[in-house]
């Protein structure tokens, strides 16, 4: 049974259908990436599996049961890095952290959130305050969030978005890390570099089906 | 290869504003009569509203002079006056030093400031309405104070002049302040703040420095009158040769910052304001040294909190010589509505004490990165609040007693108080705002949410729910129907989230 299984997943705005029965499975330690063109649905899709969308019609499963957000189960389980993360606006970088790491219980708090703030190269920015944070800084945070944590699934919207060649190469050897570790990565993504190197399936969004509908065609690519 | 031409010379800030105010005249949408039926609305509106207040507060005044008879009430009356323009001048150092005071908005920032023109022409019009704004905002509630003390109208309108030119004179002080020692303005602030409560405090010990209302003009108000006066056009003079040296980071951040207040106060929602000026804070701070370490699961939610109040204590102290206030009441006679007083003091100096619940309730994403259920993290951002306020209650239990509470009812009664301030802060910071997605009401205003006038008495609305049972019956039984009703409206407030 794969880790995440999703089924005919519908989303219709008014008369315009974004998603039309898109079906997904994500095992642990494989990456799935969500390809398409703007407005294609990818992170329409990602917010409709992670609950942060109202589905039309489908059905999310995490471990076979029903996935919902506002289980702590599911929180526990599942670490979401979207656009729309915010922030304290009196706490510091290191302090967002050290509450994730804490609540969380990581055994070693400090040390993961100090490895962390190395990887994102924002350990100068530790005591800096969210909202004084450029806006490459604030994503490269977000993505922090989600690597200090626990999990066993990670959902990235656009994590290369903001990032430099040198943050986009870091962020492909980190995510290879994370699969080797056992987490399932569901991405969308614009960059066929991180989705070339990582990817064990891919989904494209947003072609036309033999209706002429938007739909979507799944590509297996070998090491699943 | 020719030079580029000089712009320095050729245009003069009033030619400038002249033809500025040309092209949006071209542009006017509105013809003459509409504009003249608004200015007609406006002042009627004005008008009306003014004489509802000045009736209510001439007939407050006669009640008080009837009711007030004792030398303590007598005491407060004649300081209220003084101490509401004293609190009036620290709110406009404070908003002074949060605004600049002098600021432009972003697009005379981009567009103006970059060019050679004569920066302090450009900057005077707009340091000349924030001074007179802040005399406005200073006299205002002085005015109702004075009627309030039982003053007579002469000293009562100077009293208003002097404390408006101090305003003005706040204003300019912190304009010359604003490039090379804005935080000298934070300073005067907290010395003036201090000063109040101290008479405040004065006051309630049954010593104020003021004992009776001034009824007839003496030198003292003319000299402060004179003082005032010199003041106001010494400072403002040194303030408005100083604004062509005024650097451009420092004027436009406040020209940010009011729009943004100004909208989200059109739309009613004072804790939306409030937000935009914490983000505000935050980015104008941009450091702070992080604390480390503390305990895990739930428990480091409320850390959290424990590492805001140990990096700011501003609010817990604020809260703390709050006390003064229902002490003061007592003193002039309150009697057991200072369990109202006290609540309202709690309540309105707890706010920001219950901030996190803010960012909790404000931004869901954030609560789902943790591995809790979302009720389970806000009663947890609860904790170190209700304990702070529960301290509050505790302080203010000796003063109930003296107010006409008995001991074994104001043992209670006391900490009720803090539980009902707690419940305030938490429907004002996370009750739901106007919600624009929700069927409309028609008015001639247009279409507004059900909710948008609600929003404008949110806390205080549960304030008076709560705190009813302790004024009806300041007792035991009174004081837990009060913690009773307090739980379930929290309840409703965090499970609706």
């Amino acid at each position: 049974m794969a880790l995440l299984e999703v089924r005919g997943l519908t989303r219709r705005y008014g008369e315009m259908t974004v998603l039309d029965g898109l079906d997904l499975d994500l095992e642990a330690g494989q990456l799935l990436a969500l390809v398409g063109r703007n407005g294609s649905g990818k992170s329409t899709a990602l917010r409709c599996i992670v609950g942060t969308d109202q589905r039309t019609s489908g059905e999310v499963t995490l471990d076979g049961r029903p996935y919902d957000e506002r289980a702590s189960w599911v929180r526990a389980a599942v670490a979401v890095v979207m656009d729309d993360l915010d922030f304290f606006p009196d706490l510091s970088v290191i302090e967002h952290l050290d509450l994730m790491a804490a609540a969380h219980g990581v055994a070693d708090a400090e040390k993961t959130v100090d490895d962390v703030l190395d990887d994102l190269d924002l350990a100068d920015q530790g005591d800096q305050l969210p909202h004084s944070l450029s806006s490459g800084q604030r994503r490269r945070l977000g993505l922090a969030t989600g690597l200090v944590r626990p999990k066993r699934l990670l959902v990235l919207d656009e994590p290369e978005a903001r990032l430099d060649a040198e943050g986009r190469a870091w962020l492909v050897d980190r995510l290879r890390r994370e699969k080797e570790a056992g987490v399932a990565v569901l991405l969308a993504s614009h960059h066929p570099q991180l989705v070339d190197a990582l990817a064990d399936h891919v989904v494209r969004l947003g072609e036309p089906d033999e209706h002429g509908e938007p739909g979507s065609s799944a590509q297996p690519r070998g090491s699943a | 290869m020719t030079e580029p031409a000089t712009a320095a010379g050729s245009v003069t800030v009033r030619e400038l504003r002249r033809d500025v105010r040309g092209w949006r005249r071209a542009r006017a949408t509105a013809p003459l009569s509409q504009i003249v039926e608004d200015a007609y609305v406006w002042v009627f509106s004005a008008l009306v509203v003014g004489s509802e207040v000045g009736s209510v507060l001439v007939n407050l005044s006669r009640e008080s002079d009837t009711a007030c008879t004792t030398a303590g009430c007598q005491g407060a009356r004649a300081m209220l006056p003084w101490l509401v323009a004293s609190l009036a001048v620290v709110a406009v150092l404070g908003t002074a030093r949060m605004l600049g005071p002098v600021f432009v908005t972003p697009a005379v920032g981009s567009w103006l400031l970059t060019t050679p023109i004569d920066r302090g022409g450009l900057l005077r019009p707009r340091f000349l309405s924030v001074a007179s704004a802040a005399a406005v905002a200073v006299a205002l509630p002085t005015v109702a104070a004075a009627a309030l003390s039982g003053m007579a109208a002469a000293p009562a309108a100077l009293l208003v002049v002097v404390t408006a030119a101090v305003g003005g004179v706040a204003v300019a002080g912190a304009a010359l302040a604003q490039a090379a020692r804005p935080s000298a303005t934070s300073l005067v602030a907290w010395l003036l703040a201090g000063a109040t409560w101290l008479a405040l405090v004065a006051t309630g010990d049954g010593r104020p420095l003021v004992s009776e209302p001034v009824h007839r003009l003496d030198p003292t108000l003319w000299a402060l009158l004179a003082g005032a006066a010199v003041a106001v056009g010494a400072a403002s003079l040194l303030a408005v040769r100083r604004l062509t040296s005024l650097p451009a980071r420092t004027v436009t951040p406040g020209g940010r910052l009011v729009p943004a207040v100004s909208g989200a106060l059109a739309s009613l929602d004072p804790a939306l304001a409030y937000d935009v000026v914490q983000v505000h804070l935050a980015r104008a701070r941009g450091f702070v040294r992080s604390h480390r370490g503390g305990p895990h699961g739930l428990a480091a939610v409320c850390w959290r909190d424990v590492t805001r109040l140990r990096r700011s204590p501003r609010p817990t102290l604020v809260l703390l010589a709050g006390v003064a206030v229902p002490v003061a009441a007592w003193r002039a006679g309150a009697g057991t509505v200072d369990v109202l007083v006290a609540a309202l003091v709690g309540f309105v100096a707890g706010v920001p004490l219950v901030g996190s619940l803010r960012s909790w309730t404000l931004t869901p994403s954030l609560v789902r990165t943790l591995p809790f259920r979302t009720d389970q993290v806000l009663h947890a951002a609860l904790v170190v609040p209700a304990c702070v306020l529960l301290g509050y209650g505790l302080a203010v239990i000796p003063v109930l007693h003296a107010a006409g509470v008995g001991w074994s009812d104001a043992v209670l009664v006391g900490p009720a108080v803090g539980v009902v301030a707690l419940t305030s802060g938490v429907r004002w910071i996370a009750g739901r705002p106007p919600d624009y997605s929700r069927p409309l009401v028609s008015t001639p205003a247009g279409g507004v949410p059900t909710n948008l006038y609600g929003s404008v008495v949110r806390g205080f609305d549960v304030l008076l729910l709560t705190v009813s049972p302790m004024l009806i019956s300041p007792t035991v039984v009174g004081a837990w129907v009060s913690i009773l009703l307090s739980v379930v409206v929290v309840e409703v407030i965090v499970r609706r989230r």
